[in-house]
């Protein structure tokens, strides 16, 4: 834990490290970062801010030296060098008299640096919030943006990456899409007009891998041969598969990835050629692919051939929408034009299968960025949208801030022009601090969103992938120098350019007090308003996320969640043929896993429910409807009694119904009540074989489980013992346990169970069943944790404003406050004169916000769950934190002002 | 470059007060960045700290004007770490500091001799 903290405060050094001129770094630099890694390691010992303190310290050492540096480098180079004797304090470079040519040299520059930083060194206070403002905006921002820069605008590894696309099937007009049975896929594959230049099938997966080492699970994915000039990716080492061997009987061969390739052959060169076992099948090793090459799915450790049987395309293959087709565009083919000439490919499968195939399938191609992305790109331009809005916000103090200081160096500018500096001149001075000031933000920033980086890393869905790293890319950091410079120069200069515009006798007269404050007071009122109406905005929008995840929490997802452990294992084909066989694994398997200290029930089951679900065909006996499609499981006898999911009717399966010539399946409440409306589904038929009528017996009904997610209704469920169905068979099961109350079981303990059995296969993804309800929520809970997150931030940023306009604007009435009080004025009447001032700044400011909000929050609608864009909850609650934020942002101004002692207040000018 | 070793010490006077306790830590023989910076910290009580950037530039401008210098000369092996640098007082550097204390020895003097007037 302190090792990978060091490690952190490390990296953010290497950024402060990154200001000083390259000779020095190159020099000094692993010394300084060793010096600096030691006092870090020492600050941490003596705890209590002593960390904080340090980075202050080093923050400030930063600005002073390292443009000091550049500085001797600049000199050097133009052929001075001075002794080690204290430099006398220069003359205010602004009122020296120079050349034209001469006053936009690097010495100026140097001059203006150094006097920024000196003026920045002198008012601590002030640089220190200004720079935390500035960095908190633009840290955040630049976290977010390295986000949407590697999902959304990276390109992707694959030459002409916008000819990859993938197929999508409509099978009716506006139907939600499906996947394409093996003859869609055949009859695409052979389509004459050519806009494709190649096609391939994919099916993802996991496989045991053995062979010369121990059993390893790994994920795989059974594609065509095509599926490489799909990617057009030519392999590190050897070749991919070819056509020939994507045959059945031919397909012994197999394509490594390179980290598998690392991990478990030491990346040897001799790897082509050996013999692998991939599920118990001898395959040898051809190719082995380029560091993360992946198309469809994230990781793939091998790719085997799919070898579809041309002998094997019959009916059911064909209603079997399950493949997964990607394809490569020809060159000049637009997306209408294959789809056009795709969906008509398709009509030869119809007027195959006719008693098959039903509805108007036609063909979707979408972009495979697209399909990657998927709707996370909408997640993160919204996340982008509330982080600017931070960054607003942080701008508008920023604003504040040079405001404020503005009007306290008037005079100092007045002089400088009374004394003849030009303007050019000191327009220049203040644009090197803004700007300083901005970079100085910006690098701060960048170690904060590091930070947030670290921070978000566990909640952030597995669609986005996270930078390597981290912010540190060219683009990453040229957007966040970029803001640093824009947000600092006209934040800070506009304040500035009014102060610079007054005139000395404005400043030494008697009207110190002129029209100039007055303007400046609007503006600093609007800014404020401003900060707590984007808040607002925020904070509503937060505050509907957690509605609605509070929401979600309470869903009855249908199956019991406390005290149930999933776990996964394989078998492989050669060992465990049939189902015959798989049965007499999995059956003294429970009783032994049952017989495990803490256990109180085991059970198998293909699936487990939110962790994806497939669909399947079939049709109802005395039906005229034809096809239908439903999700379906193949589970052991204890499932439903394990998963607390309700028996309704007739009874749940038995060890005989997988092996027994009487075929039954269990069909749940909703699927029953919509086939059989009235009736009694027990001992009612249904096919599932397309080709050989096979009708199996209704022998129960079941609770509806949210199988998909949990925000989606509950539909209707097919439940199959353990059986042999045509392309799925009951091999790689999971494990589901009930634990006695309060009980754990081992991983160790549940290997050995396996092991005893079959030492061969493999137990993998132990994990609590919460975990998998919690991680089918994740891109929800993301989306909350960081709109949550940044809503706290609009709102601390908010009220800081908000106190440091109430405290200017109270101390710029000192005297009137003096004179209220020594006329009897009570406490409660001075901070009542501060109350009705913040009150209007921050009623406006949430009138503004929640109307946005209203607007806003309608493009959040697809993310709430029994929750409607204004529920009335949410706007509530974010009123009442910014009331409650404003009130004590007011109040300890307001108390500070009533206690003034009147002597005083009335002698302060 | 002011690394030529005609440059007379007092050339070098008054030194900044921070070079002046860095040179001093070296009289007692070589020392790494981190070594130094502590050492001045400690003798200062606290009242002087460096940070890496002041340290680095003010060993940095003391290397090359010639008062201090990298030296091959390593303390204990024991307590060593390959990737330290050692830095040493040149000749130069010596007469620098010692030019320095009789400077502010004089300076003292005065003042205490002063303050001695003032409360007689």
């Amino acid at each position: 834990m302190t090792g990978r903290r060091v490690g952190w405060g490390r990296r953010i050094f290497r950024i402060l490290l990154a200001m000083y001129p390259p000779g020095i770094r190159k020099s000094y630099g692993p010394e300084m970062e060793e010096v600096f890694r030691r006092s870090l390691e020492e600050a941490r010992r003596r705890g209590r801010g002593a960390v904080p303190r340090l980075w202050l310290r080093t923050l400030r050492d930063t600005a002073i030296n390292a443009p000091a540096l550049w500085a001797r480098t600049w000199r050097r180079a133009r052929g001075g060098g001075v002794g080690v004797g204290p430099v006398a304090a220069a003359a205010t470079p602004a009122t020296t008299t120079r050349g034209r040519g001469d006053g936009m040299g690097m010495d100026t520059l140097w001059q203006d640096i150094r006097v920024a930083s000196r003026g920045f060194a002198r008012r601590p206070g002030f640089t220190i919030v200004a720079l935390l403002t500035l960095a908190l905006g633009i840290g955040g921002t630049t976290a977010i943006f390295s986000l949407v820069d590697t999902t959304l605008l990276d390109p992707l590894p694959y030459p002409e990456e916008e000819r990859v696309v993938v197929l999508y099937n409509s099978p009716e007009p506006g139907a939600a899409f499906v996947g394409f049975s093996d003859p869609f896929y055949s009859a695409m594959a052979e389509e004459p007009a050519g806009v494709l230049s190649a096609l391939a099938a994919a099916a993802p997966g996991r496989a045991n891998l053995g062979g010369d080492d121990a059993p390893e699970r790994v994920p795989i994915l059974r594609t065509s041969a095509s599926f490489f000039e799909v990617a057009a990716v030519p392999p590190l080492l050897g070749r991919t598969f070819t056509d020939r061997e994507d045959r059945p009987g031919a397909d012994g061969v197999v394509v490594l990835s390179h980290a598998l390739w690392e991990r478990r052959y030491g990346a040897s060169p001799d790897v082509l050629g050996r013999t692998v076992s991939v599920d118990g099948r001898v395959r040898q090793v051809v190719g082995v692919m380029p560091p993360g090459f992946s198309l469809l799915g994230q990781e793939v450790d091998l790719w085997v051939p799919l070898a579809l049987d041309p002998a094997a395309m019959n009916g059911t293959s064909a209603v079997n929408n399950n493949r997964f087709l990607v394809g490569r565009l020809a060159p000049g083919v637009d997306l209408r034009r294959a789809e056009v000439a795709l969906t008509r490919a398709l009509e030869t499968v119809r007027a195959s299968f006719p008693d098959a195939v039903a509805g108007e399938h036609s063909v979707v191609l979408g972009s495979y960025r697209e399909w990657l992305v998927g709707d996370v790109r909408r997640e993160l331009l919204l996340l982008l949208g509330a982080v600017a809005v931070v960054l607003l916000i942080a701008c508008a103090n920023l604003a504040n801030l040079f405001l404020a200081r503005a009007e306290g160096r008037r005079r100092e500018f007045a002089l400088r022009a009374a004394l003849g500096a030009r303007s050019g001149r000191l327009l220049r001075q203040l644009l090197t601090e803004t700007v300083l000031l901005g970079l100085v933000g910006a690098v701060v920033g960048l170690g904060f969103g590091m930070a947030l980086l670290e921070l978000v890393g566990p909640v952030v869905p597995p669609e986005v992938p996270l930078p390597d790293g981290g912010v540190l890319d060219g683009t990453v950091l040229a957007f966040a120098a970029g803001m640093g410079i824009v947000t600092g120069a006209l934040f800070g200069l506009l304040p500035a350019l009014g102060a610079m515009g007054t005139r000395i006798g404005e400043v030494l007269g008697a009207g110190g007090r002129g029209g100039t404050r007055a303007a400046g007071g609007i503006a600093r009122r609007g800014l404020v308003v401003a900060e707590v109406g984007l808040a607002a905005v925020l904070l509503v929008a937060a505050g509907l996320l957690v509605g609605t995840l509070w929401k979600l929490q309470a869903v009855d997802p249908g199956f019991a969640v406390e005290d149930r452990m999933v776990a996964e294992m394989s078998l492989s084909r050669s060992g465990y043929p049939t189902a015959v066989e798989t049965g007499a694994f999995f059956r003294p398997l429970m009783e032994r896993v049952s017989g495990l200290p803490g256990v109180a029930d085991a059970a198998v089951g293909q699936w487990i429910p939110l962790e994806g679900a497939v669909n399947w065909g079939f049709e109802v006996e005395g039906s005229e409807e034809g096809v239908r499609v439903a999700d379906y499981n193949l589970v052991g006898p204890s499932y439903f009694r394990t998963l607390g999911i309700p028996v309704v009717r007739g009874r749940a399966f038995e060890w005989r119904d997988a092996v027994e010539d009487r075929p039954v399946v269990v069909v749940t409440e909703s699927l029953a009540r919509s086939l059989w409306p009235g009736e009694d589904p027990v001992g009612r038929r249904i096919n599932v074989n397309i080709d050989r009528r096979v009708w199996r017996e209704v022998v129960g009904v079941v609770g509806d489980v949210r199988n998909r997610s949990l925000g989606s209704s509950p539909g209707g469920m097919l439940y199959f013992p353990p059986v042999e169905l045509p392309f799925s068979g009951p091999r790689n099961m999971s494990l589901v346990i009930r634990l006695a109350e309060g009980a754990d079981v081992t991983v160790a303990n549940l290997q050995s169970s396996v092991a005893t059995l079959d030492p061969s296969v493999p137990v993998s993804s132990v994990r609590s069943l919460g975990e998998v309800v919690r991680g089918s929520e994740a891109r929800r809970r993301f989306l909350m944790i960081l709109l949550g997150g940044f809503g706290a931030l609009a709102l601390s940023l908010a009220g800081v404003g908000l106190y440091g306009v109430l405290s200017y604007t109270l101390s710029l009435r000192t005297r009137e406050i003096g004179v209220r009080i020594a006329l009897g004025a009570d406490r409660a009447s001075v901070v009542g004169l501060a109350l009705r001032e913040s009150g209007l700044l921050v009623g406006l400011g949430l009138a503004l916000g929640l109307g946005g909000a209203v607007a806003v929050s309608r493009v959040l609608t697809s993310y709430l769950y029994e929750i409607t864009a204004l529920n009335a909850w949410s706007y509530g609650t974010a009123a009442l934190f910014l009331i409650v934020v404003a009130g004590v942002a007011t109040w300890i101004p307001a108390w500070r002002a009533a206690g003034l002692d009147p002597r005083e207040a009335l002698q302060a000018e | 470059m002011t690394e030529n070793p005609e440059t007379p010490p007092r050339e070098f006077l008054p030194l900044n007060p921070r070079a002046f306790s860095l040179l001093v830590v070296l009289l007692d023989g070589p020392a790494h960045g981190y070594g130094i910076k502590q050492a001045v910290e400690d003798r200062s009580d606290g009242t002087v700290t460096l940070d890496p950037g002041s340290l680095y530039r003010m060993i940095s401008r003391l290397v090359d004007d010639g008062l201090i210098a990298e030296t091959e000369e390593r303390p204990d092996p024991d307590d060593d770490d390959p990737r330290r640098r050692y830095y040493t007082l040149t000749a130069l550097g010596h007469s620098v500091v010692e030019a320095e204390a009789r400077r502010l020895e004089g300076v003292l003097t005065r003042a205490r001799l002063r303050l001695g007037e003032g409360t007689a």
